[in-house]
């Protein structure tokens, strides 16, 4: 039953987006069969560092969704607090639900099962514009970010130029 | 920007929709076109050079040499359309705020599947008082005067009948079910029905409203998920006539007793009882009191109408869609009554409807159920202030909030009513015993050996003795009219077949997909009609 009720959900919001596209990202699969495993590409906001990037992301579903968080992963090189040396995106909206064992966040910051591919993209866009550097997921970039800021736009510049080229 | 809406459909001619963050043009090119002359036809529209253009859709960014088709790019679907820069130190061609697009691109039905999900649902709690024509001016202006005044904010939320209102996720949600254009949007989107259902989520949302720092700190990212808000075209609508049908009509009933009451200068039709607003039809340049506000200039019509066809602000109330719905829902479902009694806003009412009979009257002038049957408006007009009383009494509203104990009710009623027949004597000097005695007062200390259900019953019943008038008529009519009464709250409940007394319900897991409409009504029936516990057995079952 959860299997088909994320499969219904998924297919939904396949539709939605194609139909309409949402501004800042482009959302489909990575092959037609399998509505678990998305393909996005997140547009750098605009007035951020990551203006003009076009980065390649993989939004992986569990069978469990929506009542667990899908897996976040940038195929385009990326320079950015939250996102790890492997491209996976931490925020706290795609952790698993419930309250922290660390005492971080609060489960209402944490995965809720009304998210979808737009509210995830959305969310990493506005992470992209405001990176959380409390707990960082590259702790070199977050350092960077700190302390040399200087060195952390030419580091991003470097990826969005990247990101474009790669197209 | 439509340039092929005007054109008649040729066949073999698809319409493609090319966006940029900063404009968007309709692309004609013939069926089984390449990317490549899709581009090309896209360069002509967008005046940038070819190589500097890429298509991107579905996620996918998609090459010159495939054909549309290969991608399943279809006729009326929208692309994403990049034009890089040549060179880096141009101008960005992305620099326009990605949000600003938003307000020039034609709404579009499903454009915001669900943007509330990435807020917690809070701008749709925050919008429910913004109705200007322009939203987005609005918003601003209201967040600005949130920042600025966070007393005001605070107020707002240490309100008790906000709190009241907020903290019971359950009054929320039956109010915005009862709405039929809220219901239709849930329809359409079975992730804010998901929400709805999810009292935990529901809470959090209301915890978060009521917390001013945690809500500044939201406000301040709100923008762009409002402005997507915005564009589902039925929500912003659904949301402000929520706000117009329920929240101002119980806002202005609060206030017509709460003197005191924060608000009082806030809400309209104030309590000079003309139903004059004298913001009303005109736009509203103070600073924004608060975000379940006063109404906007596009509902101004509907409620001076009603302002001036009714003399009494409260008395409108009743006769609102929302209201009245809101009293068909409360007549079958005994929990919502329960909790309606409970709060201490509904108390305040019903004391300002005890104190002002004529106000009574209105309001069962009104009332559809009594329209149409003058002999029992007249009875319950005159036993209106009793009955109030009653209803007061704590047993009484543990009394009608008990299923069981209507039942029992109905029973003692068929029973009365039958005694009355066989015996009509007998009925006629029980009932003056009634009067003497001080049960009919409704004291919920009367020392007696009978069971407390029973004690504020009679109290009800004998009501029209002291009224003065003919006892036995007026009992039997009251009889009647009690009996109706009584068969209308628990036959709600007891006598309709689960498909009916669930419909809703069922409704609601159909949307999620269960199809299973056999399993869903025994789910339903086993949860006594809760959504979520139903969903927890119904999966458990697979």
């Amino acid at each position: 039953m959860a299997h088909e009720q994320a499969s219904l959900l998924l297919s939904r919001q396949l539709k939605e987006l194609n139909k309409s596209s949402v501004d800042g990202f482009s959302a489909g699969l990575i092959d037609d069969d399998d509505l678990f495993k998305w393909e996005t590409v997140i547009y750098g906001p605009p007035e951020t560092l990551y203006e003009g990037g076009m980065f390649k992301a993989h939004l992986i579903f569990p069978k469990e969704y929506p009542h667990r968080p899908p897996k976040m992963r940038f195929v385009s090189d990326m320079w950015h607090p939250n996102i790890d040396q492997e491209g996976n995106v931490c925020i706290s909206i795609l952790h698993e639900p419930g309250d922290d064992k660390y005492g971080y966040e609060k489960a209402a910051e944490r995965w809720l099962p009304v998210h979808t591919v737009e509210t995830i993209c959305i969310s990493v866009i506005s992470m992209l514009a405001d990176p959380n550097d409390e707990s960082p997921a590259n702790v070199d970039a977050a350092k960077m970010w700190r302390e040399n800021f200087e060195e952390f736009k030419k580091r991003v510049t470097k990826t969005v130029r990247k990101s474009v080229e790669e197209l | 920007m439509a340039e092929n809406s005007t054109k008649p459909e040729k066949s073999g001619v698809i319409t493609v929709t090319v966006k940029t963050p900063k404009e968007k043009h309709n692309v004609e090119v013939k069926e089984g076109a390449t990317v490549r002359e899709l581009k090309e036809e896209v360069q002509k529209k967008f005046n940038a050079p070819y190589e500097q253009l890429c298509i991107i859709f579905a996620g996918k960014i998609v090459k010159d040499e495939d054909s549309l088709e290969q991608h399943g790019i279809k006729d009326g679907l929208t692309v994403h359309l990049v034009i890089k820069t040549a060179n880096r130190t141009a101008p960005d061609p992305l620099t326009t705020r990605l949000s600003s697009t938003t307000g020039s691109a034609a709404p579009d039905v499903s454009q915001t599947p669900f943007n509330l999900g990435g807020i917690g649902g809070l701008s749709g709690l925050s919008g429910l008082g913004m109705g200007s024509s322009n939203f987005m001016e609005m918003q601003q202006r209201m967040q600005r005067e949130m920042l600025n005044n966070p007393d005001m904010l605070r107020q707002l939320m240490d309100n008790p009948f906000v709190q009241s209102m907020m903290s019971n996720p359950e009054i929320m949600r039956s109010l915005l079910m009862n709405n039929p254009q809220m219901r239709e949007l849930m329809e359409r989107n079975p992730e804010i029905t998901h929400m709805l259902n999810n009292p935990e989520l529901m809470r959090q949302t209301m915890e978060l409203a009521r917390n001013p720092a945690m809500m500044q700190e939201l406000m301040r990212s709100q923008d762009r998920a409002m402005s997507n808000l915005e564009s589902i075209p039925g929500g912003f609508n659904a949301l402000q006539r929520m706000y117009r049908d329920i929240q101002e009509p119980m806002m202005s009933a609060a206030q017509e007793t709460i003197g005191a009451n924060p608000f009082a200068s806030l809400v309209n039709s104030g309590s000079t009882g003309t139903g004059e607003n004298t913001q009303q039809g005109r736009e509203n340049r103070d600073p924004l009191p608060n975000p379940w506000g006063s109404p906007t200039p596009r509902s101004a019509s509907d409620t001076s109408q009603t302002g001036s066809t009714e003399q009494n602000p409260t008395a409108g109330m009743f006769n609102s869609p929302g209201m009245q719905s809101l009293m068909r829902q409360m007549m079958q479902n005994p929990q919502m009554i329960s909790n309606m009694l409970q709060a201490p806003y509904m108390q305040s009412m019903m004391q300002s409807l005890a104190a002002n009979p004529e106000l009574a009257q209105q309001i069962i002038g009104n009332n559809p159920l009594f329209a149409n049957n003058p002999q029992m408006q007249a009875n319950f007009t005159s036993m209106m202030p009793n009955l109030l009383q009653q209803m007061q009494n704590p047993e009484v509203q543990n009394m009608v909030t008990n299923p069981r104990a209507l039942e029992a009710l109905m029973q003692i009623q068929n029973g009365l009513s039958q005694l009355q027949q066989e015996s009509p004597n007998l009925f006629t000097s029980m009932t003056g015993l009634g009067s003497a005695s001080p049960l009919m007062t409704g004291m919920p200390t009367t020392p007696t050996t009978q069971s407390s259900t029973p004690a504020p019953t009679s109290g009800i019943l004998s009501e029209g003795g002291p009224l003065g008038q003919g006892p036995q008529n007026n009992t039997a009519a009251f009889s009647s009219m009690m009996a109706q009464m009584m068969q209308m709250m628990v036959g709600g409940q007891q006598n309709q077949p689960p498909e009916q007394r669930y419909a809703s319900q069922l409704e609601q897991l159909a949307t999620m997909g269960f199809v299973d409409r056999e399993a869903n009504i025994r789910a339903l029936t086993a949860t006594f009609g809760d959504v979520n516990a139903a969903i927890d057995r119904l999966l458990q079952q697979r």
